[in-house]
């Protein structure tokens, strides 16, 4: 391992396990209702949520689902009993927040090219460097719902079966989907 | 190119094809360049995926968040009582810091409301209502847990904190300890001092604000 | 998280590191210094330049939108002074244990905690977020909304415009030249001063527990103002006439001119003075 890369791990695992410690106590005190304990809560959590609404709706839409999601937190706080890390916890509450806007975005979406049509336009090759598009925005182009299996699983580390689950498909189609994907980026990995 | 094999690759790479097919790809792998090549992008687009950066919103969202918070009918003063009772049996702190925060409700909702709307300007001069019955045994009580369990998660840690770090938070509790007994004196000899009984709460919280940033900066400490 | 893992590009340095580089519009600067000294100043440049002197324990993760820069702790903390000029537009995350902060010239929202060394901010444009353990907190120039917590060190916010709120234990609160229409500063043993306009329909609340408030409206002044004291005083260089009085009679409330603002001054063992229009 290069050594720079082992020194910026040490430092995260110990980020890691410091944040759930203080997660603990920045909980208890905004379940209180103590708003500026919520706001740290927000600003250790934000760019991981924020990233997460990104990946999985369109980017316009990232800022104000993120909004959503931390609302729908502080609304939530008394429900959080502490049987996961907090952050584990927000991020399910994130995903239901954001699979409730894909929903309500799905006949919107019906309008938009069709499925294959859109993983072709993600797997073109990219032709020169100046109209190559990044792995992120090759993820972007990618159909709903290869990106947001995608994105569960590759990104976020869900399995088959959860992810099915959350978002009311067989197992096997979650499967194809995420090959599906896979194939479409492998295309734009950077060099 | 492709061909049977090549929509089974990414159950392959995830470990979830059955055993006879494992067999079948791997036998198939050893000849045709073509899927073996696919794989190895398939393995890099995996792993490039588990290690995508998380990002900030180019805006900061929390003036909007709070004023949302402020705004809703469910602001944190207004709440804060049924969910304290609720969450004593887990986590005592969260009840005590509860009560103290509905001490201090009328300085909590100042901070707040004043992001919301400016007030109208008054016709009349109405001062705030005195916070009575505040320190009631109970309240009390909660309230001494809460610090015991901030104590209790600060002692876990405290060795991993400077020295002289240490000697300024003890330091400056003591502060506050001198402020809330100054405070508790006050009261006992006018119980009916409404600037007392909310001067008492307010240091009751900032010694919680201590105990908890304290708390943090050690879990915090490598 | 995984972030750090994720570096798109990260390098390592032989000896020190000197390195400047292009970022794009948007993209934030997060410092995370053990022990030494952060220093930031903003130039007019798309580029980020980062200069540590004779060490190159430092590493450096460019991802998306964020530029990382952390101390590389394998073998124990070390003092580092890093040098950084950023585009005045790009946002500070600037974090150390026992680190001194100074931020000059920035123009973006900018958070710096520290546990023992000042804090001093000249510039800053929205959110501004300072912690500070063992230290002082200097602010000037700001345009924003400013949110201080100090424990043992003095504050000082001067030219400032925007919500200001601060928190302190043992240390003096100064607030000079401020244009604002919510303040908020509390210290339980030191004293606080305030000299800015007062808002019509601002809130204004300055409390010490042993320790003196000052507060000087600069032009006009239309305010509700209650003052609360237990074995404090009250002085005033302006004619008022209580309307009101409650608790053990150190309790009262007036009004100046119309009674837009409201102002609350407390100190409970110290003297609380109002002083008449300056400038």
């Amino acid at each position: 391992m290069n050594p720079r890369d082992a020194g910026a791990e040490t430092l995260t695992r110990d980020q890691d396990t410091a944040r759930a410690e203080a997660d603990a106590v920045e909980v208890a005190l905004a379940a209180s209702g103590d708003s500026r304990a919520f706001e740290r809560i927000y600003r250790a959590h934000v760019a991981r949520i924020h990233s997460l609404a990104r990946r999985m709706l369109d980017a316009d839409l990232a800022e104000e689902v993120t909004q959503d999601v931390f609302v729908r937190a502080w609304q939530k706080l008394d429900t959080y009993r502490g049987e996961a890390a907090f952050g584990t916890w927000l991020h399910r509450l994130a995903i239901n927040v954001i699979l409730a806007r894909r929903a309500s975005l799905a006949t919107r979406r019906s309008r938009f090219l069709a499925d294959d049509a859109a993983i072709a336009r993600a797997r073109s090759r990219p032709r020169a460097p100046e109209t190559a598009i990044d792995f992120e925005g090759a993820l972007a182009r990618l159909p709903a719902g290869a990106r947001q299996v995608f994105v569960l699983h590759d990104v976020e580390g869900y399995r088959h079966e959860e992810i099915a689950n959350m978002l009311g498909l067989a197992t096997g189609t979650s499967k194809s989907q995420l090959h599906r994907a896979r194939m479409a980026l492998r295309r734009h990995l950077e060099r | 190119m492709t061909d049977r094999w090549t929509p089974r690759l990414s159950e392959y790479l995830d470990g979830d094809l059955p055993l006879a097919e494992r067999d079948g790809l791997e036998a198939h792998l050893r000849t045709c360049t073509a899927c073996a090549d696919v794989l190895v992008e398939l393995e890099a687009v995996v792993r490039r995926a588990g290690s995508l950066p998380d990002t900030e919103p180019t805006l900061d969202l929390w003036p909007a968040i709070a004023h949302r918070l402020a705004s809703g009918d469910e602001t944190p003063v207004a709440r804060w009582q049924p969910r304290a009772r609720r969450i004593t049996a887990t986590l005592p702190q969260l009840a005590a810091a509860a009560i103290v925060v509905s001490l201090i409700s009328g300085a909590t909702a100042w901070l707040i409301s004043s992001r919301a709307a400016p007030a109208p300007a008054p016709a009349v001069v109405v001062a705030e209502a005195p916070v009575r019955d505040a320190l009631t045994p109970a309240a009390e009580a909660s309230y001494r847990a809460a610090v015991e369990d901030l104590r209790r998660v600060l002692d876990a840690d405290r060795a991993k904190l400077d020295t002289v770090t240490v000697r300024i938070v003890e330091h400056n509790l003591a502060l506050i300890d001198r402020a809330i007994d100054d405070a508790r004196r006050a009261l006992a000899a006018d119980p009916s001092n409404a600037y007392v009984s909310a001067h008492l709460a307010q240091a009751m919280k900032r010694k919680l604000d201590l105990l908890r940033r304290a708390a943090t900066l050690a879990a915090r400490a490598s | 998280m995984l972030w750090t893992l994720l570096a798109s590009a990260a390098l390592a340095f032989p000896q020190q590191v000197d390195t400047t580089f292009a970022v794009e519009p948007g993209t934030r600067l997060q410092v995370n210094n053990h022990s030494g000294r952060i220093d930031v100043r903003a130039w007019g440049r798309n580029e980020l330049r980062i200069e540590t002197g004779g060490t190159r324990r430092v590493s450096i993760t460019r991802g998306t939108r964020v530029v990382r820069v952390a101390q590389i702790m394998r073998h124990g903390p070390t003092d580092i002074g890093l040098r950084i000029t950023a585009p005045a537009w790009m946002a500070l995350d600037l974090t150390g244990v026992e680190t001194a902060i100074t931020v000059t010239g920035s123009q973006a929202a900018i958070t710096a905690e520290s546990v023992d060394g000042d804090i001093v901010l000249q510039g800053g444009r929205g959110l501004v977020v300072l912690h500070a353990v063992d230290g002082d907190v200097t602010v000037e120039g700001l345009s924003g909304r400013l949110e201080v917590n100090a424990i043992d060190g003095a504050v000082r916010v001067s030219r400032v415009t925007g919500e200001i709120s601060i928190e302190a234990v043992d240390g003096d609160i100064t607030l000079d030249d401020i244009t604002s229409s919510v303040v908020s500063a509390s210290t339980i043993d030191g004293d606080i001063v305030y000299r800015g306009t007062v808002q019509d329909g601002g809130r204004y609340k300055l409390t010490s527990h042993d320790g003196d408030v000052t507060f000087a409206a600069t032009g006009s002044l239309n305010a509700t103002i209650a003052v609360a004291t237990f074995s404090g005083n009250f002085e005033s260089e302006i004619p008022v006439t209580i309307t009101r009085s409650k608790g053990g009679g150190q309790h009262f409330t007036f009004v100046l001119g119309s009674g837009s603002a409201r102002v609350a001054l407390e100190s409970f063992d110290g003297t609380i003075r109002l002083r008449g229009a300056r400038r």
